[in-house]
């Protein structure tokens, strides 16, 4: 079997493929993916360790959800929940669980400890077993998070149901495991799409790889139960199809791999729709760059549009049975409602999310909030960190956003040969951006005082973060570059293992 | 020999990314992990109740009243109670003076907090000898009311039940137990360890907590060098003719 040289991985098996196919092709894993992939899988036991239960982003909610899920085979619905409703949701052994054990007054607040003593874990196992049959399944209904879509909770329902035995403390931490798959699954992808991108240069590949496995929010939200994580998978993943359709040129294969994941990604949760328009984008470039004939063209098209109506065809009809209101909880068709929408206040709000306010400019909505809450402490970790790290983070993050634009001038020709890869990629990030600043808007002109952008949600586009970090390398002169990699792998490094350590301290001493 | 010299030259080219990411992992832990493993902060016995997140709140004592909260967990290391406490609205005198007594099976102990204190106050107190879930009781023996700080956020209240004058109150009067004695967090490791073993229920007992942690820290720096040469080598092996 011969190895594809881009991805380092075996070369698909013929359909005489023998049974032990697998455990060959295992065998030719390549070792540096192998030796991130261990990285990867330790780091993901410490965040669950150091992490206790229910601790991660709106980990409660997203366990009610799976919880009320798996136990009624109904979804929940976003009407009725808010913050002040929210103690009294969830099930009962939920709810006494974030009680007993002071899970919930920790959530957020770094003076309160959980109730970690062994008398505090007897008595939540006499409360544990005096619970009357049905305290797992009594949730209410609603839910804030019921507007996402149900992939996610679909697919995390399984090892619910497999591991519904468990005492909750107990269940929680294997879901987490569970979770962390997305966080490994996301590595792989992430070595496939630099193997694409990067050719044959592995180095740079291991670097990319290297530097998303070590990015520590991405580690320790893998270790929690939320959707992002699938999402973020996903997202990769059909970055990775996306990339392969624009340089190999369209097939039916290749054509309905990235429709669905798109698909996927827009049934994991909403910010999932930003995949659509980059699969149009992707689907176009394709179609330039290769000049399929009429009717394969309508062929591969009608196979795209197909996978994606039928995706979404597919969530309408189920989101009607389970009364969870219109899509995505009624916000897609939200989108557009406002009538008070000004595009130069929208501008200027934008604006001023990245830089200093200019003469003439309206008055921005919202509080101080901007690229340093989100691009740096959001993005690197909130909370995890010291703030003389997120400035040490800051200062190198410019540094790495100058060295990208050198690298952008000195490259220009190459990256003009590979422009059908370049734009799905900026295509990506674009349409990130945007839909998170709109949506964020949009929030702020309803008299929402939040930000609706945060850090994790800019995780999505993680593998573009591996891959700035490894072209900026790689532009460097041959003997500097294998060095500065070395440097910022070292660095990566140390956040990682003192992110754990801060966890580990900030919740249990 | 030219010949092994010609060999060498690129094992050693290759030697130096791995030697410079080893060098900065090794360097980065001296100066950053080793002093904050070594540094000593304000241990926390345990925070059986939490200040507000959001909303302070104040919960006011009359003379000769008493706060109590149940479910509360004291442990052997809880030698200081950290409460706030505030004179009465329009006094000028401070707060007036406080017992606070604690109760479990096996345990009682009584500490007495003089008038006069303003906000945060740490006080004294006797330990038990084990672990214990007890009540905490505070007495006003003073003369006029006394305002202890807490919280009555929904999502911040704790599992202890807290009564004003015997009377059930909605939320919690902010409680937290210190340690006298301030170790270093390395030689905190056990405790801290133990505590995170009982909140996975014990499905990660302390001794695999133990190895997990010993293995990683040498397994994640080690395998990061490792691919990182490994996959130069390999480029460096297919540029060869």
């Amino acid at each position: 079997m011969a190895t594809d040289t881009t991805t380092g991985l075996g070369a698909a098996p013929g359909p005489l493929a023998r049974p032990w196919a697998l455990r060959r092709r295992l065998a030719r894993v390549p070792v540096p993916l192998a030796l991130i992939l261990v990285v990867g899988a330790f780091l993901s036991v410490a965040w669950d360790v150091v992490t206790p239960a229910f601790q991660g982003p709106d980990e409660a909610k997203h366990f009610a959800y799976i919880q009320y899920f798996a136990e009624t085979g109904h979804l929940p619905n976003a009407n009725g929940a808010s913050e002040a409703t929210e103690p009294s949701l969830g099930s009962t052994e939920e709810r006494e669980a974030l009680t007993y054990l002071d899970l919930r007054p920790l959530i957020g607040n770094r003076t309160e400890r959980p109730a970690w003593t062994a008398p505090d874990l007897g008595l939540w196992h006499l409360l544990e077993r005096s619970m009357p049959r049905g305290s797992r399944a009594n949730g209410a209904n609603a839910n804030a998070i019921a507007k996402n879509p149900p992939l996610y909770y679909a697919v995390m329902a399984i090892p619910y149901r497999v591991f519904i035995w468990l005492p909750v403390l107990k269940r929680v931490f294997v879901l987490r495991l569970v979770n962390s798959l997305f966080y490994l699954a996301t590595i792989v992808l992430m070595w496939l799409l630099a193997g694409e991108v990067f050719g044959a240069v592995r180095w740079k590949q291991a670097l990319a790889t290297a530097v998303v496995a070590l990015q520590s929010y991405l580690s320790s939200l893998g270790a929690t139960i939320n959707a992002d994580n699938l999402l973020i998978a996903l997202t990769t993943g059909f970055l990775l199809c996306a990339v392969r359709l624009v340089r190999r040129g369209p097939s039916l294969g290749r054509v309905l791999a990235p429709s669905a994941l798109a698909v996927a990604a827009s049934l994991t949760h909403g910010r999932g729709l930003v995949t659509l328009p980059v699969l149009a984008v992707a689907l176009a470039v394709a179609w330039i760059t290769h000049r399929p004939a009429p009717r394969e063209t309508l062929r591969l098209g009608g196979a795209a549009l197909a996978t994606v109506g039928v995706g979404l065809v597919a969530y309408t009809l189920f989101g009607k049975s389970s009364s969870s209101g219109g899509l995505y909880g009624g916000q897609v068709g939200e989108l557009n409602t406002h009538t008070k929408f000004k595009v130069g206040q929208f501008l200027s709000t934008v604006w001023q999310f990245y830089l200093p306010k200019l003469p003439g400019f309206p008055t921005r909505l919202g509080p101080n909030f901007g690229y340093r809450q989100v691009f740096i402490q959001g993005f690197y970790g909130q909370g995890i960190f010291a703030p003389t790290v997120f400035k040490a983070l800051q200062a190198l993050s410019a540094i790495g956003l100058l060295g990208f634009c050198a690298a952008v001038v000195v490259r220009w020709r190459q990256l003009r040969r590979a422009w059908p890869i370049v734009v799905v990629m900026l295509a990506l990030l674009v349409t990130t951006l945007a839909f998170l600043h709109y949506v964020s808007y949009r929030a702020l002109l309803g008299n929402d005082t939040k930000q609706l952008i945060v850090g994790r949600y800019l995780l999505p586009m993680i593998s573009l973060f591996g891959l700035a970090i490894a072209f900026t390398v790689g532009a460097l002169p041959r003997r500097l570059a294998p060095l500065a990699g070395g440097a910022i792998l070292a660095g990566a490094v140390l956040l990682s293992i003192t992110g754990i350590t801060t966890t580990l301290f900030r919740f249990y001493a | 020999m030219p010949e092994s010299t010609a060999d060498n030259a690129p094992r050693r080219r290759l030697a130096r990314p791995a030697a410079l990411t080893a060098g900065i992992i090794l360097l980065g832990a001296l100066v950053v992990l080793v002093p904050y493993w070594l540094g000593k902060p304000k241990a926390i016995a345990s925070a059986p109740t939490p200040r507000a997140l959001f909303e302070h709140a104040e919960f006011a004592l009359p003379a000769h009243q008493r706060a109590c909260m149940s479910s509360i967990t004291i442990t052997p290391t809880s030698q200081i109670a950290q409460f706030g406490v505030h004179e009465a609205v329009g006094s000028t005198s401070g707060s007036p003076p406080i017992d606070v007594l604690l109760d479990a099976p096996g345990y009682h102990t009584v500490a007495h907090l003089p008038a006069a204190q303003e906000g945060q106050t740490e006080l004294r107190i006797t330990p038990p000898p084990h672990a214990v879930i007890g009540t905490v009781c505070f007495l006003n023996t003073g003369t006029s009311t006394a305002r202890f700080d807490g919280s009555r956020e929904p999502r911040g209240t704790a599992r202890a039940v807290l009564t004003l004058g015997g009377k059930a109150a909605t939320g919690d009067i902010a409680l937290t137990f210190l340690s006298t004695h301030q170790n270093t967090r390395l030689a905190r490791l056990g405790e801290v360890f133990d505590h995170a073993s009982n909140l996975t229920d014990r499905l990660i007992p302390p001794w695999l907590i133990w190895t997990l942690a010993v293995l990683g820290v040498l397994v994640i720096p080690i395998a990061i060098v490792l691919a990182f040469n490994r996959a130069l080598q390999e480029d460096d092996l297919a540029a060869r003719p």
